[in-house]
């Protein structure tokens, strides 16, 4: 994605991230997502048999969006924030909590 | 005082209907709990949208055949659960923990900046408190005698056009006020072709993926400007962003969301609240906006640090306030006054108390009305809402977003990065789109969300296009009216 000495970094969403990165654990969650969806529905099938179409999807959803969630716990775990934490407050015009 | 014909009706149902039988108590406090936890869990995971997780959990549970009681005491938690816990993102991440927070998100990054984010966190969730109380209260005393008296019967015909004069003063009060009326047909239409294709398709009209789309239209819009070399060049950073946690204050486990606020904070939060709960036919998106920018406005000296985060804390204290109150009210009014699902709040997340076929039917969809209006009594209504509320507010989150708001911010801040939430979000639209109209689904969320974004960037808000979507019908009444008559 990033071209040569063009930086990585974007600005999405009010936090920063790596375009290559982005596009790796976007990629991860999709194929997490859209897998369980489709992988769980024979699963349902078989535990609930006779269930109507319409609540098999709905569990394929529930199953799904949890599995999203899951997904993300993944791909936080292999990309790492882009943040650089500093542990006080900025020097100019500290303001105390009672304060406001 | 006004609980009085509250305390009448007791008396009178004691005798005749299903008792409330510490069973059915029991089970509504385990399924509340349930609800806190689980929706503690959603709400810090930034970005998840309230229709996408509320809607299929409750209708999961409706359909399993729960008794209605203990599902208004679960969506009650969720609503407060859910409203305490999306402030964690937001303030510590500037990253929306639900539509709703969308807004508040330059307000809490302004705050974040000046190393203030765990001091948003506390004052959005003490606003939050306040407001879902006060939202569940003036509900109860709205929808009693709607139902009671009929009034409710008397109003139901024209609630759409409430939705469509809604829009249009949710559009004036914007700062691109003609921009948003000028886009008011058009994007309400571009709504209704994408519901008229999905149903062509699929023989039913997308509505989930309609808030979906709208949610992420910011998101997505910013994603599509990365393929555009000129655009892309305004979003390239040199390096990682830096941030600044401010030093912990020790704090207490239950303060006083009184004394957490101080007390313009609490007036504007509370007066605000009061005026919003009854408004059940504007979004609380828009309104959240639009009462959020009046308060942020009237701060005119800003001259110092001190200045901007205090009309920051206001500000979101007052909003999620807002938020929170609206949530509630739009849910209990329209159920027990109508019945039918006549809020943007009952049109969405809470649409499975309406309308879970085959257990709940209600018009439009259905010519019978069978769900929690005809099977709660006002007293249900008070004694289980409140036990969903409490719990939803006090088990665990208030605590937690009180105490732990630093530690929260630190432990988000340091191992979850941003991408991993991106893709999240991504992944979650893309399944309720394919859930809901399969590939065309993902198509018309894309759709709608290109367009959605790019009108936001230009001024007309999320919280606008929230509106359009609830005038859809109204619109749509009006050019039918305009064909018939040969223009």
């Amino acid at each position: 994605m990033s071209g040569k000495g063009r930086s990585r970094y974007v600005e999405i969403w009010y936090d920063v991230v790596d375009i290559g990165d982005l596009v790796k654990a976007t990629l991860l969650c999709l194929v997490i997502a859209f897998g369980t969806f489709f992988g769980i529905k024979p699963v349902v099938e078989s535990m609930f048999p006779g269930m109507e179409p319409a609540k098999v999807r709905v569990w394929q959803l529930v199953s799904s969006l949890l599995a999203a969630a899951v997904a993300c716990g993944i791909a936080a775990s292999i990309f790492k924030p882009k943040r650089i934490l500093v542990e006080e407050a900025p020097t100019e015009g500290i303001v105390r909590e009672e304060e406001i | 005082m006004m609980f009085a014909p509250l305390i009448l009706e007791v008396a009178r149902q004691a005798t005749e209907v299903a008792a409330v039988t510490p069973d059915v108590v029991a089970q509504a406090i385990a399924l509340a709990l349930a609800a806190s936890f689980i929706y503690l869990l959603i709400g810090v995971i930034p970005g998840t949208d309230e229709t996408a997780t509320m809607a299929p959990l409750t209708l999961a549970l409706v359909l399993m055949g729960l008794d209605p009681r203990v599902l208004l005491a679960w969506f009650m938690a969720a609503c407060a659960a859910f409203k305490l816990a999306h402030t964690i993102p937001t303030a510590v991440a500037a990253l929306p923990g639900g539509v709703m927070a969308v807004p508040m998100v330059p307000y809490c990054a302004e705050m974040k900046k000046l190393g203030l984010a765990h001091v948003a966190m506390r004052k959005m969730a003490a606003g939050s408190f306040i407001g879902t109380f006060i939202g569940f209260f003036i509900a109860l005393a709205l929808a009693y005698p709607l139902a009671t008296y009929g009034i409710a019967e008397v109003i139901k015909p024209y609630v759409k056009w409430f939705f469509l004069a809604g829009a249009i003063v949710i559009g004036l009060l914007a700062k691109a006020r003609w921009a948003c009326l000028a886009a008011l047909v058009p994007f309400s239409l571009l709504i209704a072709g994408c519901q008229h294709i999905s149903k062509m398709m699929w023989g039913r009209p997308i509505v989930i993926s309609v808030f979906m789309g709208i949610t992420v239209g910011p998101m997505i819009f910013e994603l599509f400007s990365l393929l555009v070399p000129t655009l892309r060049q305004q979003l390239t950073r040199e390096g990682p962003s830096r941030i600044y946690l401010a030093p912990e204050v020790p704090y207490k486990l239950f303060p006083n969301p009184f004394k957490v606020l101080k007390r313009k904070q609490i007036a504007l939060a509370s007066s605000l609240s009061a005026v919003t709960s009854p408004l059940f036919f504007l979004s609380p998106a828009g309104m959240t906006i639009m009462f959020g920018e009046i308060v942020a406005g009237s701060f005119r000296k800003l001259e110092s640090p001190k200045d901007i985060a205090f009309k920051d804390a206001t500000t979101i204290a007052t909003m999620d306030a807002i938020t929170s109150a609206t949530y509630v009210a739009q849910t209990i009014i329209p159920l027990m006054a109508f019945g039918i699902p006549l809020s943007p709040m009952a049109m969405g997340p809470a649409l499975p108390l309406f309308y879970a076929p085959p257990r709940f039917t209600c018009p439009p969809f259905s010519k019978e009305l069978h769900n929690l209006h005809t099977l709660l009594t006002p007293v249900d209504y008070l004694i289980f809402g409140l036990i969903g509320i409490v719990i939803g507010l006090l088990v665990p989150n208030y605590p937690i977003a009180m105490r732990y708001a630093r530690r929260i911010t630190e432990l988000v801040l340091k191992y979850i990065s941003h991408e991993a939430l991106l893709a999240l979000f991504i992944a979650i639209v893309a399944t309720i789109g394919y859930y809901e109209a399969g590939i065309t689904g993902l198509c018309l969320t894309m759709l709608i969300a290109l367009v959605g974004g790019f009108l936001h960037k230009l001024g007309v808000h999320v919280g606008f296009q929230f509106m359009c979507f609830y005038s859809v019908s109204a619109i749509l009444t009006l050019l039918k009216w305009a064909a018939g008559a040969g223009f």
